[in-house]
C-alpha cells in the first residue's frame, strides 16, 4: 500500500511484533497485553483503507503461528481453477498489492507453506512494507532451513531496512558455522563488507572480515554462476582492501574483472572495481577517494538474492 | 436499550471491572507510562472532577458482522478459525449487552450510548458526574453482559 502516513508504519511493525509474540507462545504476556494497548495510538490515525490493509496483513501473518484461514471475499470471487493462472500474471505485471490478494485464497494445493512466505516476502518488500517482508522472509527459512537463499535474503532485507547491526550480527553467525553453505557465505561476505565500510564500523570488524576472507575464499573454488562469482571476488577484493592486504585485493578485483558479465548493470560495476583496482596500484589504498568508492561498490556489488532464490 | 458489542477478559463468567484496557470501564486520564510517555485514557475530567461530555466514553462496537473491520488486536485469539487475523488476547472474550439498533440514546438511567456514524460507539454519563460515580455505573452493568461469539 503506497502510503506516507508514519502511524500506519508504526502500526504495522507492532502488529508484526504481535504475531511474533504470539508465534513464541507469548499471545497472553503482559508484553503482548502492552502491545495491544500500544497499537491503539498509530490505529487512531489510519484510514479505513490503512486498517484494511493492515488487518489483511494480520491475516496473512498468522500463517507463523499456524492460525491463517482463507480470504472467504477472495475464495468467493475468484474462480479457483483460474487462481495459478492469476497468480503468475500478478507476477509478471509486478502487481505486487494484486498477488497478495490472490494468495489470500487457500493457495496451498499448488505452493508449499515456504513459497507461499517467500512470495509474500516478496510482495511486501516491492511495496517497501519491509517489516512484513524480514518476518515472511524468516517464516520462509523456517519452514525450510535448507533453502540458504531465504537465510541470504533475510540478512539482506534487514540491511535495507536499516537494522545493520543485526544483519551484521547473522552474516557473523552465518560465517562461525563451518556447516553454512558456500553460498549463504559468499552472501554473508558481502555483508561484512558493507559493515566495514560503515563509520563508525562494528568494533569487530578486524576479525570478521578475517574470517569472512578466510571462508570465502574456501566457497569460491566451488561456485558455478558467473554474476555470484563475480560479486565474490569484488567482494573478497574489498574485504582484503580493508583490511590492507594489497595482493590479496588485487588478486581478486583482478579475477572479478576478467570473467564475462554482459548486463548493464554488471558491466558498470566493473568499471567500478576497475576504477579500484587502480587506486590500489597506484598505491592509493585508504586514501578517501578509495575509500569513498569501496563504500560505492560495496553498496552496489551484492548479488540479486531474488534472482538466486527464482 | 441499543445492543452493544465490546471485547473485555473474563473474570468468573462475568466482563472484568477495572480501570484497564479491555475491563468494564474507562482508563482514566493523568497515566504515565514506565517510559514516561502519558497513557491513553478513555475520557477527560473537566476542573470541577466531573467527567467531561463529550461523547466519549467505554468504547464499543455495533455487531459481530463488523469483526473483520474492528483491529485484529480487539478479536480474541480464539477466534482466528472464523476471523481472519485475530490477534486478541487469548483471554479475552466478546460480550454483548442490550437488545435494540445501535443507535444514539440511553443505556441505563445514567449512562448513554452515542453511536458514531460507524463501527464503533462510545458508552458515555448521560448527565455530570465523578469518574468515580461513571466508573461505579459501568461496573454496575456488569451482570447485564453476555458472552456472544460467532
Amino acid at each position: 500500500m503506497h502510503t506516507n502516513n508514519s502511524h500506519y508504519r508504526d502500526y504495522q511493525r507492532m502488529l508484526v511484533q504481535l504475531h511474533a509474540l504470539i508465534a513464541q507462545g507469548a499471545a497472553g504476556s503482559a508484553e503482548a497485553a502492552a502491545l495491544r494497548e500500544e497499537m491503539e495510538m498509530p490505529e487512531g490515525h489510519l484510514s479505513r483503507d490503512e486498517l484494511v490493509h493492515l488487518n489483511a496483513l494480520s491475516g496473512d501473518l498468522s500463517m507463523i503461528h499456524g492460525r491463517e484461514i482463507a480470504d472467504k471475499e477472495v475464495v468467493d470471487r475468484i474462480p479457483r481453477p483460474q487462481l495459478p493462472n492469476l497468480i503468475r500474471q500478478a507476477y509478471e505485471r509486478k502487481d505486487w498489492d494484486e498477488m497478495l490478494m490472490l494468495l489470500r485464497a487457500d493457495v496451498s494445493e499448488w505452493l508449499k507453506a515456504d513459497q507461499i512466505a517467500y512470495m509474500r516476502a516478496r510482495c511486501y518488500a516491492e511495496l517497501m512494507e519491509l517489516s512484513p517482508a524480514i518476518a515472511f522472509m524468516e517464516a520462509a527459512a523456517r519452514l525450510n532451513a535448507a533453502n540458504v537463499n531465504y537465510w541470504a535474503l533475510t540478512m539482506e532485507l534487514l540491511w535495507k531496512d536499516g537494522a545493520f547491526e543485526e544483519a551484521y550480527r547473522r552474516a557473523e553467525g552465518h560465517l562461525a558455522d563451518p556447516a553454512t553453505p558456500n553460498r549463504l557465505v559468499l552472501m554473508a561476505g558481502t555483508i561484512i563488507s558493507r559493515s566495514a565500510q560503515q563509520d563508525p564500523s562494528p568494533g569487530d570488524i578486524d576479525a570478521a572480515v578475517a574470517q569472512a576472507m578466510r571462508r570465502m575464499e574456501q566457497a569460491l573454488p566451488n561456485e558455478t554462476a558467473t554474476g555470484i562469482l563475480f560479486a565474490g571476488f569484488g567482494t573478497l577484493g574489498l574485504l582484503a582492501a580493508q583490511v590492507g592486504e594489497t595482493g590479496k585485493a588485487e588478486a581478486a578485483l583482478k579475477e572479478a574483472i576478467q570473467l564475462p558479465v554482459q548486463t548493464e548493470n554488471l558491466l558498470s560495476v566493473r568499471a567500478l572495481i576497475i576504477c579500484e583496482l587502480e587506486m590500489i596500484r597506484a598505491g592509493q589504498l585508504k586514501s578517501s577517494a578509495e575509500r569513498a568508492l569501496a563504500r560505492q561498490l560495496a553498496d552496489i556489488i551484492v548479488p540479486d538474492a531474488y534472482a538466486l532464490a527464482a | 436499550m441499543p445492543k452493544v458489542f465490546r471485547t473485555m477478559f473474563e473474570q468468573n463468567g462475568k466482563p472484568r471491572t477495572g480501570d484497564g484496557w479491555c475491563e468494564l470501564g474507562v482508563r482514566p486520564p493523568g497515566r504515565i507510562k514506565p517510559n514516561g510517555q502519558p497513557a491513553l485514557a478513555d475520557v477527560k475530567v473537566n476542573a470541577n472532577g466531573d467527567v467531561a461530555l463529550n461523547n466519549k466514553g467505554l468504547s464499543a462496537f455495533r455487531s459481530l458482522a463488523d469483526l473483520p473491520a474492528l483491529a485484529s488486536r480487539l478479536v480474541p485469539l480464539h477466534l482466528a478459525d472464523k476471523v481472519r487475523g485475530a490477534a486478541g488476547a487469548p483471554d479475552a472474550r466478546i460480550w454483548s449487552m442490550g437488545q435494540g439498533a445501535f443507535a444514539s440514546g440511553p443505556l441505563t438511567g445514567n449512562l448513554v450510548l452515542h453511536a458514531s456514524g460507524g463501527v464503533h460507539g462510545s458508552v458515555c454519563p448521560s448527565i455530570g458526574m465523578p469518574l468515580a460515580d461513571f466508573q461505579h455505573e459501568l461496573a454496575a452493568t456488569q451482570n447485564a453482559w453476555g458472552i456472544d461469539e460467532p
